[in-house]
C-alpha cells in the first residue's frame, strides 16, 4: 500500500505495539508457571531459577510498561501529524490564492506543531533505546535460565528448560521487531 | 479518546462502534463511527468530520490495523460525516468511497477526484466487503436529498445515518436503556432535520421488511431488541418538517 503520510510509520509503531503487548503477557505467563514449579522445590537447588523467574516476570512488565509509552507516543504523533497535514493543505490553497500574510501565519503554526511533534518522535526514539537494552538484557536473563534449569531434574529439567528457552525465543522476537522499527524510523527521517 | 466496542461478531465477520469522546470540544457534535469487518478487509461508515480524525484513527488503530480500511461509506454529504475524506486519502490514496450520486462533484470539496467516490445509485445497491454482501439502502430526503444507509444482511444491523440520531449528554450509555427517556433527546432533531412525510414513511416500511436487530445511527445511542421495533413505529407517527417555536 502507497502512503503518503507520516501515519504509516505511526500505524506501523501501533501494529508492533500490539505484538508486544501480546508477548509480554506471554512471557509474564510462562514466568509465572516457571516460578510456581520451582518454588514446590524446597531444597535451594532450584532457588537460582526462582530468582530468574521472577526477573523474567519484572522483564514482561517492563515490556508491558514500554508498550504503553509507545501507544501513548503514537496518539500523541497523529493529532501532530494530521496538524501537520492540514496545515500544509490549507498553505498550498492560500499560496495559489496569493493570501502571503495568512499563508506566512500558518507557516509559522506548522512550525511550532512541528516542534511538538519532534518531542513525540524523540520520545519514540527513546522507547525504542529501551526496548533495545531491554532484549540485550533478555538475552543475559535467558542464558542464565538455562543454565539454572540444568539444576533441576526430571520433568522440572523438561519444563524449565523449555520455559528459558521460550523466553529466549520471545526476547529475540521482541529486539528484532525494535531494530525493523528503527530502520523504519530512520528511512522516514 | 474516543473508545472502539464490539457490537457483533460471527466467524471473520464483526460490527465495530467507535463512539463517546470525552476529549471533544463542545463546539463540536459527537459521532458514531461503525466499522464493517470480514477478515482483514473493512469499511468505516460516516468516518466524521477532519476536527475529530486524529480521535477516531487512534480509537480505531488500538483494535485493528488502520490499513485494512479499504472503503468509507458517506450516508451522505455534511462535514460531521466525510469532511476527513482528505486526511484518509493522506493516508491511503487507494481508499474509496461510497456515496449518493448526487454528492459526487460536492464532496471532492473536501478532498479526493474523480477515482476516489463510487456514485450510489437512488434504489441503492451492493456493497462487497471481503465476503460479507452489504446493501446499500435508500434513506432520500432522511434529511440530505440523496442519502442511504447501510444494511447487512448476515447481522441484520443497519446503519441509519441520522435517522435515530439523539442528541444525548456526555457519559450517555452506547445502546438505550430507557426508551421514552432517550427518544425525547431525539425528538425535536427529528422533527426538524427530516423535511418529508413521504420520506419518512417509505424508510418505516423498508426498516420493517428489512426486520434489523439493531439501527445504529451516526449520533447518540444504539437501538436494539424491542426499541427497534418502538422507533420504527414512533417514527412512522412523529410529524416531521416542524419549525419549533422560539
Amino acid at each position: 500500500m502507497a502512503s503518503t503520510s507520516g501515519l504509516n510509520l505511526i500505524v506501523e509503531f501501533n501494529e508492533a505495539s500490539k505484538e508486544m503487548e501480546s508477548k509480554a503477557f506471554e512471557v509474564r505467563l510462562r514466568a509465572l508457571d516457571a516460578l510456581v514449579r520451582s518454588a514446590k522445590d524446597r531444597t535451594l537447588t532450584l532457588a537460582g531459577f526462582r530468582e530468574v523467574s521472577s526477573q523474567m516476570r519484572c522483564w514482561g512488565d517492563d515490556l508491558t510498561a514500554i508498550v504503553v509509552r509507545l501507544r501513548k507516543a503514537c496518539a500523541a504523533s497523529v493529532v501532530a501529524e494530521c496538524v501537520v497535514q492540514a496545515l500544509k493543505r490549507r498553505q498550498v490553497l492560500l499560496r495559489t490564492a496569493r493570501c502571503d500574510a495568512a499563508e506566512q501565519r500558518l507557516r509559522a503554526r506548522e512550525a511550532a506543531v512541528i516542534a511538538e511533534r519532534s518531542t513525540h518522535t524523540s520520545t519514540l526514539r527513546a522507547t525504542l533505546e529501551d526496548l533495545r537494552l531491554l532484549g540485550l538484557m533478555a538475552a543475559a536473563l535467558s542464558r542464565t535460565a538455562m543454565i539454572e534449569a540444568t539444576s533441576a531434574i526430571g520433568e522440572d529439567r523438561t519444563v524449565l528448560m523449555l520455559a528459558a528457552r521460550e523466553f529466549g525465543e520471545q526476547a529475540a522476537d521482541v529486539l528484532e521487531r525494535g531494530r525493523g522499527l528503527e530502520r523504519s524510523a530512520r528511512e522516514a527521517a | 479518546m474516543k473508545k472502539m466496542v464490539t457490537l457483533h461478531e460471527k466467524g471473520s465477520r464483526s460490527w465495530k462502534v467507535i463512539a463517546r469522546d470525552p476529549a471533544r470540544p463542545n463546539h463540536l457534535i459527537d459521532t458514531n463511527e461503525y466499522l464493517i469487518s470480514d477478515g482483514a478487509t473493512s469499511l468505516l461508515t460516516d468516518p466524521g468530520g477532519q476536527e475529530i480524525f486524529p480521535a477516531v484513527f487512534s480509537a480505531l488503530s488500538e483494535g485493528v490495523d488502520p490499513r485494512q480500511v479499504q472503503w468509507l461509506f458517506s450516508s451522505h454529504q455534511d462535514p460531521d460525516v466525510i469532511s476527513s475524506l482528505a486526511l484518509w486519502l493522506d493516508f491511503n490514496p487507494a481508499i474509496r468511497c461510497y456515496t449518493s450520486w448526487m454528492w459526487c462533484t460536492f464532496i471532492p470539496h473536501f478532498g479526493g477526484d474523480e477515482r476516489t467516490l463510487i456514485p450510489l445509485a437512488d434504489p441503492g445497491g451492493p456493497i462487497t466487503v471481503g465476503t460479507l454482501e452489504l446493501r446499500a439502502v435508500p434513506a432520500h430526503f432522511l434529511h440530505s436529498p440523496g442519502n442511504h444507509h447501510l444494511f447487512d444482511p448476515d447481522s441484520r444491523i443497519l446503519f441509519t445515518g441520522d435517522v435515530g440520531a439523539a442528541l444525548v449528554p456526555p457519559g450517555a450509555p452506547l445502546f438505550v436503556e430507557d426508551f421514552d427517556a432517550h427518544i425525547a433527546l431525539a425528538r425535536g432533531f427529528h422533527q426538524r432535520w427530516m423535511g418529508s412525510a413521504d420520506a419518512k414513511t417509505a424508510w418505516c416500511k423498508l426498516a420493517r421488511e428489512l426486520e434489523p436487530r439493531m439501527l445504529c445511527p451516526q449520533h447518540g445511542a444504539i437501538y436494539r431488541g424491542d426499541d427497534v421495533k418502538r422507533f420504527i413505529d414512533w417514527f412512522d407517527a412523529l410529524e416531521v418538517g416542524k419549525v419549533r417555536a422560539a
